[in-house]
């Protein structure tokens, strides 16, 4: 059996090109994204990505991908933070902070919808670059890698309802493990 | 651009010794005259800049200096077959540039032959001149191609792009950018205030007096007369949009630790080159953070330290580099133990920045033999430069140390600086393992009260 090694840069092509498609069925999703990008957005980014943690997760799988979903809903004219979860347990470990994504103002985003999912997509490459290995590479198959970019987009094993609902999609958020001493 | 020393040409002309020197010029900086789209690929090969020192025979001071530069508008220079007034074969252009790049004169030749001389004239002079011809141009198509056509001067003004680099780095592996400092205009039509072309003593630099009036200078923005400046993160102020540098995070999670938390705020403020760089990085103008945690599975062991690892936005934009420190070195280790590993923590964390923002080819053009893998820096020895890689930043953390308390001997230092980069010797791991423990003897650094 040939494995295929395929490159991280390679990967995230393949995701990148996913996300364009996939965001092309939703023009508010773009529309939105563009502006709470320079708002929220940033808060968003701060907030995840300066307060995570591997340290649950180093030794486990090499990558994870899920993503957190906030649902928004307008009250009294106000984007309103009515349910949020991550796809993948993991994220619960890794983003311990990740509630209090609830208290940011999401005016921006919902903007004219009376409701809408935020999906953040997180990309978490655990594997150690400690074992010296020059070209980056991981071992992927085709299954792993349809399996990496649809737990980025969708519920895990429920992948029929994208197009139910309005579907605001985040910039992806990495994480590169890389244990240098 | 830096001169060449070794390879230097002297040329006696009457009150003057003029040293002529060719500089390194690895960034490719070249000059075009009236740039257009597409001409810059054959412009490289047709441009040569030379470093002039002028040294007055009879006081033997260095009177002044000016940058040479060649553009042939024909054929590929041969650099070594052109100097100062004697110009071979060019059909092209010389032209003299004050030592704060501002453009003094120049001259025109065709064949060698000196044609014209080149003075400077500002830009709306230049821009009526342009107008004229415009205007000339437009009373032309009145004419019609059978009637009698309307003679159009020769293209006397010009334009000459001015490029400049900005660095930032430490020695041998700066990371420099080429961007375009701004334009000086120029007519290129006989006498216009110097020396007439083809005179005796043409084709030579004429200090500010021959033009008439001083020359101009120019901010960082390349705005004549401006008010902008240099800055840890660039070119700020005058027109540039930037009021100041904003300050950013360098995150400080060593918490328990309020000697390791002092050495936080210090490492991008102590003067060495590793602090301009973690400064520039991670804690001016950007939304790079670098944080720094207490790392207790590194407790009893001989690590230091790690670099953890980045989170952030998929494309290195935003996001935050994680350090984390052994809590045994955080508690017993001397300042000068914990600064220079703090320093050698941030080093991966930077490289491993690079290699996100930048094209392999990119990285490689900035670092040279230098490869990282991932963050970890590998020096590989291309034409003997292992030493000299490893030493540019091996210096640069151990005057980090220095900058710190300059008391502390400076081999010691050095011993610190290449824990974990280089294998040590016997006496450098006894300086390592003296300042990393406190509770033993032997230690010469500051002791955390």
């Amino acid at each position: 059996m040939i494995k295929k090694y395929i490159s991280i840069k390679s990967t995230f092509l393949t995701i990148l090109i996913f996300f364009i498609s996939v965001s092309g069925v939703k023009a508010q999703a773009l529309r939105n994204e563009k502006k709470e990008g320079n708002l929220v957005g940033k808060k968003i980014l701060k907030l995840l990505s300066g307060n995570s943690d591997i340290s649950p997760i180093i030794g486990l799988q090499d990558i994870y991908s899920f993503n957190f979903r906030i649902v928004l809903e307008k009250k009294s004219n106000q984007a309103v933070v009515v349910d949020i979860n991550a796809t993948d347990s993991v994220g619960y470990k890794v983003f311990p902070m990740y509630k209090d994504l609830m208290n940011l103002n999401y005016n921006e985003v919902l903007l004219d919808l009376k409701k809408a999912t935020l999906v953040i997509p997180i990309l978490i490459l655990n594997d150690s670059f400690d074992r010296k290995n020059p070209d980056e590479n991981l071992k992927l198959t085709k299954h792993s890698i349809s399996e990496l970019i649809l737990n980025l987009i969708y519920e895990k094993r429920s992948y029929q309802n994208l197009y139910d609902d309005d579907v605001i999609l985040f910039k992806p958020i990495i994480i590169s493990r890389m244990d240098i001493k | 651009m830096t001169p060449i020393w070794q390879d230097i040409f002297i040329n006696d002309q009457g009150d003057h010794i003029v040293y002529e020197l060719n500089l390194q010029n690895p960034d490719k900086i070249f000059e075009v005259i009236n740039p257009t789209n597409g001409d810059n690929e054959n412009a490289i090969n047709k441009s040569n800049i030379k470093l002039l020192i002028f040294k007055n025979k009879k006081t033997s001071i260095v009177d002044y200096g000016v940058y040479l530069s060649i553009v042939s508008e024909v054929n590929t220079l041969d650099p070594s077959k052109i100097h100062y007034k004697m110009m071979g074969n060019l059909d092209g252009k010389v032209m003299y540039f004050n030592l704060d790049g501002s453009f003094a004169n120049g001259w025109s030749y065709i064949s060698g032959k000196l044609i014209n001389g080149i003075t400077p004239i500002d830009e709306t002079t230049y821009l009526n001149i342009q107008l004229d011809k415009l205007s000339a141009t437009k009373n032309k198509g009145n004419f019609g191609r059978d009637k009698l056509q309307r003679a159009l001067s020769d293209d006397c003004s010009g334009k000459i792009t001015d490029y400049g680099v900005a660095c930032v780095g430490v020695d041998g592996y700066m990371t420099c950018t080429i961007y375009e400092k701004g334009t000086s205009y120029f007519n290129a039509c006989g006498s216009g205030g110097g020396s007439t072309g083809g005179g005796v003593g043409g084709g030579g630099y004429e200090p500010s007096s021959g033009g008439g009036g001083t020359a101009p200078v120019f901010d960082c923005a390349g705005v004549r007369d401006g008010k902008a400046i240099n800055s840890p993160c660039g070119c700020i102020g005058g027109n540039t949009g930037m009021t100041s540098c904003a300050q950013k995070d360098i995150i400080d999670s060593l918490v328990g630790y309020p000697c390791a938390q002092d050495l936080v705020k210090k490492i991008p403020n102590l003067k060495n080159s590793i602090a301009a760089l973690i400064k520039t990085t991670f804690a001016s103008g950007s939304d790079i953070d670098l944080k720094f945690t207490v790392d207790a599975a590194l407790k009893g062991t001989s690590t230091d330290g790690k670099f953890i690892g980045f989170a952030g936005a998929a494309n290195g934009s935003y996001g935050t580099y994680t350090i984390g420190i052994n809590p045994d070195v955080l508690n017993s280790a001397t300042k000068e133990f914990i600064l220079v590993t703090l320093y050698h923590e941030s080093l991966h964390a930077y490289f491993d920045h690079m290699k996100r923002i930048l094209t392999p080819t990119e990285f490689t053009n900035r670092f040279g033999n230098l490869s990282s893998n991932g963050g970890r820096t590998l020096f590989t020895e291309v034409n003997g430069h292992f030493e000299m890689g490893a030493n540019n930043f091996l210096l640069g953390m151990r005057d980090g140390i220095r900058a710190f308390n300059l008391s502390y001997d400076i081999d010691r230092a050095y011993a610190l600086a290449k824990g974990g980069v280089v294998i040590l010797s016997l006496n450098d791991k006894s300086v390592n393992d003296q300042e990393r423990d406190t509770t033993n003897p032997g230690y010469t650094g500051t002791k955390c009260p």
